[in-house]
């Protein structure tokens, strides 16, 4: 079962790879990922990026999501963090960990992970710029192609 | 000859007035007995939705779709210890408010009250509502305390602990606005004059939504967000779909883009993390000025439509208010541990050993259904026989059952017309329908005697 969190603080990720390495032998490879807030362009720097959600939605949609990969791929473990509230540019926002006996499940899996969280994770987002500026963040068609090559039928050499 | 000096008048103050020390302790005896469910589950019954109440008490935050009134109150009276002590309390506050309500038609008395709680506890939905911890317990809470309010006296700090009570059972819920209003109405016609208490309660509910909202979302409003609930409604019940069908794309929606996934079930459209509601990447408040534009043009559209629709809804309603559907551990994993694990851990582990975890709770609450539902049409043609009482006399306890009545309607109307329908809605108050009936058998002709027409 996948281990989902949502929350405010920062996370550790070496103390979470090694829960999700404790007592396991099984284990050949974790692919991982940590998506840091990005502090765009000189012409147009971000101050800060606020994410809002709804508890126990946002759950139900990375367990949704995580559930999703776990039937996609032979998983020994996996772990999604996502923050929320208040980020500045250089702040870790999420954390992706997938384990497999094998590297290639495993490093696919976090792909795939990463891909549908940053379309489907239902958290409202808001940049606010240096100059006083603020808008909400849209979908952008680059991930909306990135979680699309997931869709089915996903390449074969992914597939369990 | 004074009552004080005859020997029948003496005698019955001395049952009117029973000692106090159990005055005092009917209402927590009462309680005692109303949260037996919570006890055979090994920890207090929660629902989805609780997780996200206790986000807004505990971090605390604004939830975009609930009041700050029930969440910050779980947080308060846990005292961060266990979420016993609010399950505890609120079985307190449903006891009280039997207590004030049974003061309308004769003086209370302690005995009585704990045989009323017993009886209540042991073949209505009551308990299971005490022992839940949402805001579903309130709705009658309300409802009695504005007949208190309404229809009887009280002493003055009764009158100050009812009102207050009432006020944040009122703000508990959205829903419960539109139960109060139509209380009260039923309050006003039943005495002929104006409710000022009940008023005072509502008003104080009203004025602290729109304070807290203001503050909060930053959006002054009973219920800033409440358009996506009724763009719910009116997409499942069809006529929003239509307009949508109509209206895209020139109307330049956002919607227009989901239209093929626009089903006819609206617990679908606001709580499926896939629905195009949490999908769309438009903020809630841009949303939700759209869903406002929507449900406008859809109701000036198809004004039968979205009427019949909404009858029809509460009339199912009505009929639907059987126990079980929040007995399940469906999401509680996702949305309450992870809280409670945060914030009151020792209670993570009593609830992991409970029996609505191991999904073993509904079966419990099934066994009892054909009592409920004996009991049920039992109030109901009892309170029917009330009602024509009071067409040969009017009497305190018809006014009860008539509020009662309204109450019953109005929460259908509220929340199967407005929202959707869900056996929870109804089953948090349709055990009410037993209370007159249940006061009236406990009247013996003396004590009938013996009561003031508004005990005080």
């Amino acid at each position: 079962m996948a281990t989902i969190r949502v929350q405010s603080e920062p996370f550790d990720t070496g103390l979470e790879l090694a829960r999700l390495l404790a007592g396991r032998v099984d284990v050949g490879g974790i692919g991982a990922f940590v998506g840091v807030v990005r502090g765009a362009s000189a012409a147009d720097p971000l101050q800060a990026l606020t994410l809002e959600h709804y508890p126990g939605m946002t759950e139900r949609a990375l367990s949704s999501i995580a559930a999703e990969a776990e039937s996609r791929w032979n998983l020994l473990g996996c772990t999604v963090i996502h923050r929320y509230g208040r980020l500045v540019p250089g702040d870790p926002i999420v954390l992706v960990l997938a384990a497999s006996a094998h590297r290639e499940p495993a490093l696919a899996a976090t792909s795939f992970l990463i891909d549908w969280l940053k379309t489907r994770a239902p958290f409202w987002k808001q940049e606010q710029h240096r100059d006083g500026s603020a808008h909400w963040v849209e979908a952008r068609a680059d991930d909306d192609a990135a979680a699309a090559r997931w869709d089915p039928p996903f390449p074969a050499a992914h597939a369990r | 000859m004074s009552e004080a000096s005859h020997p029948r008048g003496t005698a019955l103050r001395q049952r009117a007035k029973p000692p106090r020390l159990a005055t005092w302790a009917a209402v927590p005896a009462g309680a005692a007995l109303l949260i037996w469910p919570a006890l055979l589950n090994g920890y207090p019954i929660l629902f989805s939705d609780t997780g996200g109440l206790l986000a807004m008490g505990f971090e605390p935050s604004m939830g975009w779709d609930k009041p700050f009134v029930y969440g910050p109150l779980l947080a308060l009276l846990s005292a961060h210890l266990t979420l016993w002590l609010p399950t505890a309390a609120q079985a307190a506050l449903l006891s009280y408010m039997l207590w004030i309500t049974q003061a309308l038609v004769r003086p209370p008395n302690p005995a009585r009250h704990v045989l009323l709680c017993a009886i209540l506890a042991a073949g209505t939905a009551a308990p299971w509502i005490a022992s839940t911890l949402m805001p579903d317990v309130f709705t009658p809470i309300a409802i009695l305390g504005i007949a208190a309010l309404g229809l009887g006296k009280q002493s003055r700090a009764q009158t100050v602990g009812t009102a207050a009570i009432t006020a944040v059972a009122i703000a508990s819920h959205l829903s419960h606005l539109i139960v109060a209003s139509a209380c009260i109405a039923a309050a006003a016609l039943l005495r002929r004059t104006v409710p000022w208490r009940p008023l005072t309660s509502l008003a104080a509910a009203l004025t602290f939504l729109l304070v807290s909202n203001a503050i909060g979302h930053g959006r002054p409003g009973i219920s800033p967000y409440g358009s996506v609930f009724a763009l719910a409604r009116l997409i499942a019940d069809g006529p929003a779909r239509d307009y949508l069908d109509h209206a895209c794309p020139a109307a330049g929606y956002r919607l227009c883009a989901w239209r093929d996934r626009l089903t006819a079930d609206s617990d679908q459209f606001l709580w499926d993390p896939d629905s195009p509601f949490w999908q769309d990447p438009a903020p809630l408040p841009v949303f939700a000025a759209e869903a406002a534009t929507i449900v406008r043009e859809t109701v000036l559209t198809y004004p039968a439509r979205v009427l019949a629709g909404a009858v029809r809804n509460a009339v199912r309603q009505l009929g639907r208010s059987q126990l079980g559907d929040t007995l399940v551990a469906d999401y509680l994993t996702e949305a309450v541990l992870p809280r409670l694990q945060r914030w009151l851990p020792a209670d993570a582990s009593s609830w992991t050993r409970s029996l609505q975890t191991k999904g073993e709770l509904p079966m419990k609450a099934a066994r009892l259904a054909p009592l409920h539902v004996a009991l049920l049409a039992a109030g109901a043609a009892a309170c029917a026989l009330i009602l024509a009482s009071a067409l040969r006399r009017p009497n305190p306890l018809a006014d009860l059952t008539a509020l009662v009545l309204i109450g019953l309607a109005a929460n259908a109307l509220a929340t199967g017309a407005l929202s959707t329908v869900h056996d929870r809605y109804e089953a948090r108050v349709a055990w009410l329908i037993t209370l007159p009936p249940l006061i009236a058998l406990s009247r013996s002709p003396k004590n009938a005697e013996a009561r003031a027409p508004n005990p005080s």
